[in-house]
């Protein structure tokens, strides 16, 4: 059955499509990846996130990769930034885009910190942007040889991007078919009030229906976009709403470049003649010699081999993002609290969580127990984001003990008391105080030690 | 027609963008956490602001004026009298201390140079304020003198010797440097407490106005700034002040109890300087204290977000459990380097009263708020 399903993404896709839509979303992506590498730079996050901490929390499995010294680190975030700029126009582009996804898989995996479904949606897109060929056309390489330029791709190249952009959108608004979200309207109703000061709507956002109507309005919004994008009636009206909804998600909350990103990205929805008419746009800007030249059709050729190894490759990699979002059912416990299987999965704005702990370290030896100033080792944002992460406080407790046996304690206990509140529950135990960290391994089995989530206490 | 649909949208993008750029300072001052009021500005931050952190500063700068003026008085002529009176106000002077040092950082206290909160680095480095005064070394803005300046300084300066102090200012052979030493410290305290001032006055940089303004709750609105602030300042109070002396710092020391490692060592003050500090955070959340009596503190958004805390409200909690942490910490006596030793279970309950404050603070007050602790793109997971 699931060969059935690929078949069709490659065979009954088998109609070829103009490659402008690639091209455009090439142009796009590498244009906001400039943009936001420079924001990045510019607010002095290379220095704040990967330069000043002492320790890092890296994914499990990637504990091998570590950050450069400073210097290192600006350049790695020079060459992203010029990656990006050559992926915009076009120019050596299988070795911008490979190592613009390279780079940026890096830094994502130096320490999960800083984790946000919007890093993952640029991983995931810079991934499928390495096997398109989304620079035979109007691009810098084909200015400078000629016989790349093709004018049809597979159908495949331009509708896997299309079926991702529907994952993500449809896989965020099941997510938001649950209690909290649906029936108490959280965590909206305690981030929408915050906004009681802007012009206009500021008392609106003070109003409990509003953040019913928002909650709901997003989530129908998140099931239905894509097959309104899809279906060409409702197609100008869809992209209209996609541009109001991250618009305003961008007024009001502090989310960075997601919004303008997700703008960005769906404009491949449309049908190839609005994305002829904005190269063509272009063409005029920069090029006029080459402007209004009728183009004779040429196909793109794909060897079989090759063929071969992109059906095996986007196979295994759409099973797995069809896993990775579900595989929190294969866990015990409410998702929200052990957050065991939320990343990757496209859960964006679920939770108001928040966590106090404190840790422990207890000598064997004398039993003298001494608690931890976090803020000695992690930096604030560091903290607050392990505080309500389990994986990251068994992390934090690894250091702790790593640290303490180096000042020559032997063996030494690591134990916390760590409070949370999830949506407004207010504080309660998260983990089990009782539990030596330093001996807990890491692992994809669930944690034992985090204590089950009671709504009413 | 479908162009000019491009153009629109286009156009639409463009604009967001810029203006997501131009404001990335500003449109953190968009939202309000409801301390609403008819003049369109927030109320709670305009009596937080006139009425507890401006009087606060105020009395603080008039204060370590006082200090230094006695101090000047006592060099050119010590004697016991003098030497009591420079005393009471140096206690006076670390007392109104404590009203200001919630707001440390941010505004003025982290902009000015050096920064405010250099004023109370404790313990004191003694052995360091000795050779300095031997060295005639006077710089106590030198990095190397962090822990031998400022409030813990003149702790030992005019304490550390218990009787012998006058004789330090008159007989000793190095009495002419101590006076330096002294007058130097002290005027360094009245500097920094005058340029704070002048940061946050109307009449000077006007961070006031600023303050007032800030409405929203992101990390640099007002409110985000002095939660932040006042947190951190209440987890080092709970830790320097009480956790470390009580020895619950790591292993590795071989006292249970470090006495000398309280605040005010030498004047055994520490308990009273801990309740001032307590007090002013009490008041920040109630929105009284030094001027301020109309009510209008923190607490208030917490009723307005109607946030609950294991079916109460979460705003009574904090107000129970800050009037429970102060009646606990008024069961201790002054000197605390004894009352450690001789009453550590009542310590040890006030740490634990300090404890519970900070995770409601820390964790359900600023999420009931949505405040955020940190910079940084947030997509809420």
């Amino acid at each position: 059955m699931f060969k059935q399903f690929i078949n069709k993404i490659f065979f009954s896709f088998k109609g070829e499509k103009h490659i402008a839509p690639l091209a455009v979303l090439r142009i796009a992506f590498g244009a906001i990846m400039l943009i936001s590498t420079i924001r990045f730079l510019l607010k002095g996050w290379v220095h704040e996130f990967y330069v000043v901490p002492k320790f890092f929390f890296p994914f499990y499995g990637f504990e091998w990769i570590k950050p450069l010294p400073a210097l290192c680190m600006y350049i790695v975030f020079a060459a992203m930034a010029i990656a990006a700029f050559f992926i915009l126009i076009g120019f050596l582009y299988r070795i911008s885009i490979t190592a613009f996804f390279l780079l940026f898989v890096y830094i994502e995996l130096i320490d999960k910190t800083y984790y946000l479904n919007h890093y993952y949606i640029v991983s995931v897109i810079s991934f499928l942007l390495m096997l398109v060929p989304a620079n035979r056309y109007f691009s810098v390489d084909v200015m400078r040889k000629p016989s790349l330029k093709v004018t049809q791709v597979p159908s495949w190249t331009i509708n896997i991007f299309k079926w991702q952009l529907c994952l993500i959108y449809f896989l965020a608004g099941l997510s938001k078919l649950n209690t909290d979200w649906m029936i108490e309207a959280m965590p909206l109703k305690i981030w929408l009030p915050a906004n009681g000061n802007v012009p206009l709507i500021g008392s609106l956002m003070q109003q409990t229906w509003v953040a019913y109507a928002f909650s709901w309005f997003g989530a129908v919004f998140d099931l239905s976009v894509c097959f309104l994008l899809m279906y060409k009636p409702t197609r100008k009206a869809a992209y209209f709403l996609v541009i109001l909804f991250h618009v305003f998600t961008a007024l009001l909350f502090k989310i960075g470049m997601f919004p303008y990103i997700m703008i960005f990205l769906t404009a491949i929805f449309f049908p190839e003649e609005f994305h002829l008419k904005l190269i063509e746009r272009l063409r005029n800007l920069f090029d006029r010699k080459t402007a209004g030249v009728p183009e004779k059709p040429v196909s793109i050729y794909f060897p079989p081999a090759k063929r071969k190894w992109l059906q095996v490759l986007l196979s295994i990699y759409i099973l797995l993002q069809l896993f990775l979002p579900f595989r929190f059912l294969l866990y015990p416990g409410t998702l929200y609290w052990t957050e065991e299987g939320y990343r990757f999965s496209w859960r964006v704005m679920l939770m108001e969580k928040s966590g106090t702990t404190f840790f422990y370290v207890t000598d064997p030896q004398t039993g003298r127990r001494g608690e931890i100033v976090n803020a000695r080792y992690l930096t604030p944002f560091q903290e607050r984001m392990m505080e309500t992460q389990p994986d990251m406080i068994l992390q934090y407790a690894h250091y702790l003990r790593d640290v303490y046996i180096k000042k020559g304690i032997k063996s030494p206990k690591v134990t916390v008391e760590s409070y949370v509140t999830l949506n407004g529950s207010g504080s309660r135990l998260f983990i089990d105080s009782s539990v030596d960290l330093s001996t807990q391994q890491e692992s994809f089995l669930p944690k034992k030690w985090i204590l089950p989530f009671q709504r009413k206490q | 027609m479908k162009r000019n649909f491009f153009f629109l949208l286009t156009g639409a993008i463009v604009l967001l963008l810029s203006v997501n750029f131009a404001c990335s300072k500003h449109n953190d001052n968009t939202s309000g956490g409801g301390g609403g009021s008819t003049s369109g500005k927030d109320s709670v931050l305009l009596n937080i602001g006139n009425n507890i952190i401006l009087p606060g500063y105020q009395s603080f700068a008039a204060v370590t004026v006082s200090l230094d003026s006695a101090v000047t008085d006592f060099n050119a002529s010590p004697n016991s009298t003098k030497l009591a009176n420079v005393q009471s106000l140096f206690k006076a002077a670390y007392t109104a201390w404590q009203l200001v040092s919630g707001y440390n950082t941010f505004g003025p206290a982290s902009t000015i140079s050096p920064a405010l909160a250099g004023l109370n680095l404790f313990p004191v480095n003694a052995t360091k304020i000795d050779s300095n005064i031997v060295s005639n070394n006077n710089n106590v803005n030198a990095f190397t003198n962090a822990t031998a300046k400022g409030f813990p300084a003149i702790d030992y300066l005019l304490f550390g010797a218990g009787n012998n102090t006058l004789f330090n200012y008159t007989s000793a052979p190095t009495a002419a440097n101590r006076k330096q030493y002294l007058a130097a410290v002290s005027t360094d305290i009245k500097t920094g407490a005058a340029a704070a001032l002048a940061g946050w006055s109307a009449s000077g940089n006007n961070y006031i106005n600023t303050f007032i303004n800030g409405t929203g709750n992101s990390v640099s609105s007002s409110l985000g700034l002095l939660i932040n602030s006042m947190v951190q300042d209440f987890e080092i109070s709970k830790n320097d002040r009480f956790g470390i002396p009580l020895g619950k710092q790591p292993p590795g020391t071989t006292l249970p109890v470090l006495p000398n490692e309280v605040e005010a060592y030498y004047s055994g003050v520490s308990i009273q300087l801990a309740l001032a500090e307590l007090k002013a955070v009490q008041g920040i959340y109630l929105g009284s204290g030094v001027q301020a009596n109309n009510n209008m503190g923190l607490n208030n958004y917490l009723v307005k977000a109607n946030a609950k805390y294991n079916g109460g409200l979460l705003s009574d909690t904090i107000r129970v459990r800050l009037a429970q942490s102060v009646t606990d910490m008024q069961k201790l006596q002054d000197p605390f380097s004894t009352t450690i030793l001789t009453n550590t279970p009542a310590a040890n309950t006030v740490y634990a009263d300090l404890q519970k404050l900070v995770v409601l603070f820390k964790t359900d007050m600023c999420s009931a708020l949505g405040v955020l602790i940190t910079f940084g793109d947030n997509d809420g997971d």
